[in-house]
């Protein structure tokens, strides 16, 4: 896990100071709306529906036991006693007082946080997989480098106004578990024949009103130069990218109207003057922020633990989450556990503070004092001895976050909705709600893994695009209808859906994901995925069976 | 111009004015004190007509075309539009890495105090600060935070080469 050093704390303090030497300035009029947005926004400050909303960054994903309590503080003094984890890995507080956003960011600055640059048009919270440094089939602890990357990022004066927002994931495991190919700089790190690590650097993604997949521009950067090549992008798209019109400005717009081979060669040029400079990384930087990221001090264990067996033998319930929630881990012994924020006993993302707590206690107890945030909006408990799945689960029981339903239909990724953001178009979580319970946890096991994600509106927040069953919230004449795509993944295969047919209402929408998933289930071969099945079989099968008996 | 800040090897100082004035994009006189647009100032040199040493930079200009006539300007001063458009602090980082111009170069139109330590950052030395605005408030944001994690044209090594952590 990253500690500040004396570095970063004095840059997060006198962040925390200019800020509120802002906010006092605006609050005394001295700044206006229009020159307090930016920066309010590069602190992590957004105007909602019904007050301030600040999301707090979570550097990839990773929280210490202590932060996770301190969240729960900020929602029990500031807000109203919960917050919403996104699927960038931040935290959002939904009731927020201007006044009060100072000594927030002071108290988060007290365990070593921020909000720094989680808004606005700037480069975004670097972002990875929930497992990164414990899953068995990764090749490097990608957490090194998007927190290097975060370094390089955080306040660098070039890159605050860019044309719109830029976010970075990087991955290195054989399964894309970051959604990855969705970002404006995807970064994909492997290490070569001979053992050196390389990127794959691959830009212009991003889903909104135009999805579309990032596409590579760089097949074997070596690590050292991963900044100066982000760097070359960066200034291309200072320069290049358009200013004219919000929803062309993103990078992928930029990319697609040159042309990837045009865009490439921009961006070569660029980096040719920069590279072998002062962003070169050296190895005493690479082993310094690495050695921050050892594992923690492992037991050795045997893989199976008779105890555990046993309860799972013993206890049916106990044994369904496990079969769900439970994942592999590198070292024997070991498993990491994924908590569900799902329907039905909980709103996607969210967490109250007891919750909070509790799992931070967890992560004590049993841990190492470590915990995740996965991008499926769930939270994760990286290193718990398997025989301690047990006690894990019965104390998750009494906070209500021991659903069964990790990866299955109810575990939908799911933005606020028209619950809380002003620029939705249609209630997502009621909905999602909705859809949710019309399976039984049996239909679900039954159906097996699969992705439901719903946005509210077009900006796409919850992914729709790239769930294998795609949500979008529309507004027809003051009602509420729901556009479905379906074909979506995610991962090292990632595909954007296709929209099935005409919208539906909301009271329609759970028979016709219904509708979906049985016809997933009639035509799917032996252990096919759904993703699977729709590769072999293609949209219309799904499309003539997904409006039977509602009517479109 | 007016609201000037200019910093000379650490020294600040502030002026309601200078003799400088910004000539509008199809002006192409030769009085003195008078800043030429880019275009304008390099299409005299093309000429071979006596030129200026000061040129004004647009958000949408391409810097890189001074290469070659860098060394006739000892000022130079670079459009901001908006705040929110950035494209002048990579005009300046091209004017003073790519370029190694050396001379004066300063912010003007839509600058504010909570951008100044980004611009400086990024090389410039001179501001005019937004009319109505006050200089000698906007002066309280040149020093901005005093860890800097990236190299940035006036600090060109980043943290990790600049100290040991
Ligand atoms: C409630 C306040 C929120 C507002 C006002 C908001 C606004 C937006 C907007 C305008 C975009 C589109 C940007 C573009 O395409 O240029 C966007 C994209 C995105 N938002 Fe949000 N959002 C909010 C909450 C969330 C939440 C709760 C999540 C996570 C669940 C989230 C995750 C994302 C992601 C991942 C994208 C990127 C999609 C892409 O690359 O196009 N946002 N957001
Ligand atoms: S998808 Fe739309 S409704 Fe949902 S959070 Fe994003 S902006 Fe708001």
């Amino acid at each position: 896990m990253y500690r500040y050093d004396e570095y970063d704390r004095a840059l997060v303090n006198e962040r925390v100071e200019e800020f509120r030497d802002q906010v006092a300035r605006r609050m005394s009029g001295e700044l206006t709306e229009d020159e307090f947005l930016p920066l309010r926004l590069q602190n992590g400050l957004y105007l909602q529906k019904h007050a301030y909303m600040m999301r707090v960054a979570i550097p990839y994903g990773a929280l210490s036991s202590d932060q996770m309590r301190g969240l729960a503080v900020i929602a029990n003094e500031f807000d109203r006693g919960y917050g919403h984890f996104t699927t960038r890995q931040n935290i959002q507080f939904n009731w927020i007082e201007l006044a009060d956003t100072p000594d927030i960011l002071a108290h988060l600055a007290s365990i070593d946080m921020h909000a720094i640059q989680t808004s606005g048009n700037c480069v975004r919270n670097v972002t990875t997989e929930a497992y990164a440094g414990v899953a068995p089939d990764e090749e490097y602890d990608p957490r090194i480098f998007a927190e290097i990357i975060r370094q390089w990022a955080t306040v660098n004066p070039e890159f605050l106004f860019l044309p719109r927002k830029f976010k970075i994931a990087v991955s290195s495991s054989k399964e894309d578990r970051a959604a990855v190919r969705m970002h404006d700089i995807g970064l994909y790190l492997y290490r070569d024949e001979e053992e050196i690590l390389r990127f794959q650097v691959m830009v212009g993604g991003g889903l909104g009103r135009t999805p579309f997949l990032n596409k590579a521009v760089k097949e074997d950067l070596h690590w050292s130069e991963v900044l100066s090549y982000i760097e070359a992008v960066l200034r291309v798209f200072n320069r290049y990218g358009r200013r004219d019109n919000k929803y062309k400005a993103r990078i992928k717009i930029l990319v697609n109207s040159l042309g990837v081979d045009a865009f490439r060669e921009e961006v070569e040029a660029e980096w040719l003057q920069i590279r072998e400079g002062f962003s070169t990384l050296t190895d005493d930087e690479l082993s310094r922020v690495a050695s921050q990221f050892l594992s923690p001090l492992y037991k050795t264990l045997d893989d199976t633990d008779l105890r555990y067996g046993n309860h799972i033998a013993s206890n049916d319930e106990f044994a369904s989450w496990v079969s769900r929630s439970v994942k592999p881990h590198k070292v024997s012994g070991y498993a990491s556990v994924a908590i569900s924020t799902k329907f039905p006993t909980n709103t996607p993302g969210d967490l109250n503070a007891e919750q909070m707590q509790r799992i931070a206690d967890l992560a004590d107890l049993y841990g190492f004092g470590v915990i995740r945030i996965a991008h499926e909006q769930n939270v994760v408990l990286p290193d718990i001895p398997k025989k301690y799945l047990f006690n894990v689960w019965s104390s998750l029981c009494e906070v209500g976050l021991a659903l069964p339903n990790v990866g299955l239909v109810s575990d939908m990724i799911v933005c606020p909705g028209a619950s809380y953001c002003s620029l939705a178009t249609a209630h997502s979580f009621p909905v999602a709600k909705k859809v949710a319970e019309a399976y039984s946890i049996e239909e679900q096991l039954e159906v097996g893994d699969i992705s439901i994600n719903l946005s509210g509106c077009i900006n796409a927040c919850a992914h729709h695009h790239i769930g294998n069953i795609g949500i979008l919230g529309l507004n027809k004449s003051g009602e509420d209808y729901y556009q479905i795509t379906i074909g979506g993944a995610q991962g090292k295969d990632s595909q954007i859906g296709k929209v099935i047919g005409p919208a539906v209402s909301e009271d329609a929408l759970p028979r016709v994901v219904k509708n979906i998933t049985n016809a997933y289930l009639a035509n799917r071969d032996d252990s096919e995925t759904f993703h699977e099945t729709f590769l072999r079989i293609g949209l219309e099968p799904f499309k003539l069976a997904a409006y039977e008996s509602v009517g479109a | 111009m007016k609201n000037i800040i200019h910093i000379q090897s650490n020294d600040m100082t502030i002026s309601k004015a200078d003799d400088w004035a910004i000539l509008e994009k199809d002006c192409d006189s030769l009085e003195s004190h008078q800043i030429l647009p880019m275009k304008a100032w390099l299409a005299r040199v093309e000429r071979g007509d006596n030129t200026p040493t000061a040129v004004w930079v647009d958000v949408d200009d391409d810097p890189m075309e001074l290469k070659g006539d860098i060394d006739k300007l000892s000022f130079i001063c670079i459009f901001f539009a908006d705040f929110k458009d950035g494209r002048g602090y990579s005009t300046a980082y091209l004017l003073r890495k790519r370029l190694n111009y050396q001379g004066e170069l300063r912010a003007f139109g839509d600058v504010l105090r909570d951008q100044l330590s980004l611009m400086r950052q990024c090389g410039f030395d001179s501001f005019a600060i937004k009319e109505g605005k006050d200089p000698h408030d906007a002066a309280k944001g040149i020093k901005g935070l005093s860890v800097t994690y990236s190299g940035s044209v006036s600090q060109p090594n980043p943290l990790y080469k600049r100290v040991r952590r």
